[in-house]
């Protein structure tokens, strides 16, 4: 331990500037933070979220490259100091000079927004941990099989370069389309990363074995993205309904029904065609909700289109499970009109799967309530505009855990009129970064958009008269999934022509 | 204190180091010499574990050199002209940052390599001098007295003072300390080596004592009015140049009485035969040109 202290106090001697510079940075991010009430983060907050992480990848780099591993020339390869030793001052340096400010900071921002720091430790130690993963352990890796800044530079770049050509090969049209809370595509992803990244320090700072530990920081990257980009939906969903399974009174059937009259494709067909098929599932129980194809499949003689998790740079099909209208589920599939042609006079199966994911919705909430409700701390305010020149009355929710889905209605206490929002689904249009991982508070934002109008017509169903603002009320809903399941159905002797439907555009 | 058997190291398709195999004893000072490029470093390399062998092995204080730990690592000095000092730090920082991992270091001994070398201990490695770097890193390694002193080419390019400096530094730790050093320079061996070791393009064309080799190589010279037919001469002759009646040559194993038989062919022209003793400098050469002419 003495030697590590002695290492690590030679690291900080020399890292001096580097050290003050991160941290005036951090100290930068902190205090907006702190300030910032709405979810959108100002230009500022959102460069420094990205810039940030470079920053401490870049310390934890030259932290390690001042006793650089490859090579044979290095002072410190013939003193007598374990290897051990040395990486033992490179992670003290990582901890001290990375992790316990990115700590403080989260407990000052915390501690701001009205938390107990204290009571949302564990939270505090999660970010810690995603950060260890995501940048320290990495850049860590990384610079251990560099030689110097410049090395670990390219190779970063060659490292990125790589992710960038391997995802521009995936075209795949489901890759947006997973069931929410998928936060769980990150875990095996960034699980995969860390695991190649221990590796190559372990085999760095054990044999120094460069070339080795290269191919497998190449090897653990290329296959992180790979894993990213073509882990299955279906998988994730897999494991939601592992963790949380759908309880259901007897079996999940789907069957085609009889085709509709004048249907109109739901959505626009663009250069393909639209077929659309209406369903019947049996078995669901009432308010659960669909979500889009894990996985498709056309089947027939001589035709076969598979629209999976996997690589779909040849895909002609594109399906998705509709949205409810009234009681009726369809299946809309959009084909280029060759894979269609080819198909459509033919009987064939459809085959595939998709998340079915109930929730509980427990309502009654006023924003007071928003603690008692999950939400953390909520509050509404009248803010200026973002698209328009008249305002908006806008519902911020703070909290350091997860926030759940809601949905808040507004009403006009006089006249009985109500609006609703989702919270979480306001969006601001801006040119700058505003992913804030960093944050320790998560944010979610409703907005309610306000006029001067009247707003009776129908089609001003989403105006909000400012008159409102004189006698109105929150009412909030929170969603909880309680249950996921995959439902596999299979759908025999479909004749697509007979479910062609018109182009609505 | 350092024995290795059969090291060999390859860098692609390069032999940089081929069945080396070497005794270094205890209290000796072993000159490893050889041209740049011969193989002394990566041998080097190998006995700090540094790196590996790919085959062969070497025991370096009583220890598996691939098991060289920090225990072994205190007792050895390592000076090599191609080792990275930490440049940005002061004289001073640089030999307390040492210090700490040295459980024998005398801040007394450092204090008077100090004075000794003359460092200016309050300017920045990167700004010195090679000779004043050199004795930088000399001085952390003879201030905590190491039972093994490794040194790679530690004069090269320091002019004829700090050389002589250095060398003084050195020979006065032996023999309590064993030294090996590596050089292609015979003039820094000669006057305090013990044992000799030439290498040559990764091959180890000998390795013995000092005294053996000043004692086995002689230079003849041998005056004659004409040589008779045409002898075969002996294998152990080196480096043969024949003029106008002289015939010169170096006897690597030279026996006197067998001598006296190889002059005897020649015949009775012979006059006169000088046989002197040889300069280190004019063995290495007499082996040079056998290996050149291929002998």
């Amino acid at each position: 331990m003495r030697l590590i202290l002695h290492i690590f106090r030679k690291d900080a001697i020399h890292l001096l500037k580097e050290i003050a510079v991160m941290w005036a940075l951090l100290a930068w991010l902190t205090q907006m933070d702190c300030w910032r009430s709405g979810y959108l983060p100002g230009s500022t907050e959102g460069w420094l979220n990205l810039l940030l992480p470079l920053t401490w990848s870049y310390l934890a780099a030259v932290c390690v490259l001042q006793d650089a591993v490859p090579g044979e020339r290095q002072f410190w390869l013939a003193l007598p100091a374990g290897r051990g030793t040395m990486f033992g001052a490179k992670a003290l340096f990582a901890a001290v000079f990375i992790h316990a400010p990115y700590l403080i900071s989260c407990a000052a921002v915390i501690a701001a927004h009205g938390f107990n720091p204290l009571m949302h430790l564990p939270r505090l130690l999660e970010k810690q941990m995603v950060l260890f993963a995501a940048v320290t352990l990495p850049a860590l890796a990384l610079a251990s099989i560099a030689r110097n800044a410049m090395q670990y530079l390219l190779l970063a770049i060659a490292l990125a370069g790589t992710a960038v050509l391997v995802s521009g090969y995936s075209t795949n049209p489901f890759q947006n389309q997973w069931p929410p809370a998928s936060d769980l595509r990150w875990v095996p992803v960034s699980l995969a990363l860390a695991l190649f990244a221990v590796a190559v320090l372990w085999m760095q700072y054990r044999d120094r074995r460069t070339q080795w530990s290269r191919g497998i920081g190449f090897a653990g990257v290329l296959g992180a993205v790979a894993l990213y980009l073509w882990l299955p939906a279906r998988s994730s969903a897999s494991l939601e309904a592992a963790i949380h399974p759908l309880v259901v009174q007897g079996p999940i059937t789907v069957r085609a029904d009889q085709p509709e009259a004048n249907r109109q494709a739901g959505f626009p067909p663009r250069s393909g065609v639209a077929v659309s098929i209406p369903i019947e599932i049996a078995g669901l129980n009432k308010g659960v909700a669909m979500y889009p194809q894990l996985d498709f499949e056309i089947a027939g003689p001589g035709i076969h289109f598979r629209v999976a998790g996997g690589a779909m740079r040849d895909a002609h099909v594109f399906a998705v499970m509709g949205r409810k209208q009234g009681d009726q589920y369809h299946l809309n599939v959009m084909m280029e009109p060759a894979a269609y042609k080819s198909a459509a006079h033919v009987p064939v199966t459809l085959k595939g799967h998709f998340a079915a994911v109930e929730t509980n919705r427990v309502g009654g909430y006023s924003l007071s309530d928003s603690e008692r409700a999950g939400l953390g701390r909520c509050t509404d305010s009248v803010t200026g505009d973002r698209l328009y020149r008249e305002g908006g009355l806008r519902v911020v929710c703070e909290s350091p855990h997860a926030i759940p889905r809601a949905r808040l209605a507004l009403t006009d206490t006089s006249t009985g009129r109500h609006w609703e929002a989702m919270l979480g689904e306001a969006r601001g249009f801006v040119n700058y970064p505003t992913l804030t991982w960093l944050s320790p508070v998560n944010r979610s934002e409703a907005y309610f958009q306000l006029t001067s109008r009247d707003a009776s017509q129908a089609g001003d169903w989403w105006l909000v008269p400012r008159t409102t603002l004189e006698h109105y009320k929150f009412e909030i809903t929170v969603e909880h999934v309680t249950g996921t399941a995959v439902v596999g159905y299979e759908l025999q002797e479909i004749e697509l022509s007979r479910y062609l439907a018109k182009d609505s555009r | 204190m350092i024995e290795t058997h059969g090291l060999t190291k390859r860098y692609g398709s390069t032999e940089a180091l081929s069945d080396f195999s070497i005794a270094v004893p205890e209290g000796s000072v072993f000159a490893l010499l050889g041209p740049n490029g011969a193989g002394k470093t990566t041998a080097i390399r190998i006995l700090l574990n540094i790196i590996h062998a790919d085959t062969g092995r070497a025991e370096v204080l009583q220890r598996d050199s691939r098991k060289l730990g920090p225990i072994e690592l205190a007792r050895i000095g390592y000076v090599s002209e191609n080792r990275e000092l930490p440049d940005w730090m002061r004289v001073a920082d640089f030999l307390k940052y040492c210090k700490a991992f040295y459980p024998e270091w005398r801040d007394d001994e450092a204090a008077s390599l100090v004075k000794a070398f003359g460092l200016p201990m309050d300017r920045k490695l990167r700004s010195l001098s090679r000779g004043m770097r050199m004795k930088a890193a000399l001085a952390s390694v003879l201030a905590y007295r190491p039972r093994l002193l490794i040194l790679d080419e530690p004069f090269s390019g320091l002019d004829v003072v700090v050389r002589e400096n250095l060398v003084q530094s050195i020979a006065e730790r032996t023999p309590e300390c064993t030294v090996l050093l590596a050089t292609h320079d015979l003039s820094d061996i000669e006057s305090f080596a013990t044992h000799v070791g030439y290498l040559s393009e990764g091959r180890l064309l000998f390795a013995e004592e000092m005294d053996a080799l000043f004692s086995r190589f002689r230079e003849v010279e041998v005056v004659a009015d004409g040589f008779a037919g045409d002898p075969e001469l002996p294998q152990h002759w080196l480096n043969v140049r024949h003029s106008a009646g002289v015939l010169r040559f170096a006897d690597r194993q030279f026996d006197p009485g067998r001598f006296e038989g190889e002059i005897r062919q020649f015949g009775s022209g012979v006059r006169d035969v000088t046989v002197r003793e040889l300069s280190l400098r004019s063995i290495f050469i007499a082996l040079a040109s056998e290996r050149i002419s291929g002998r």
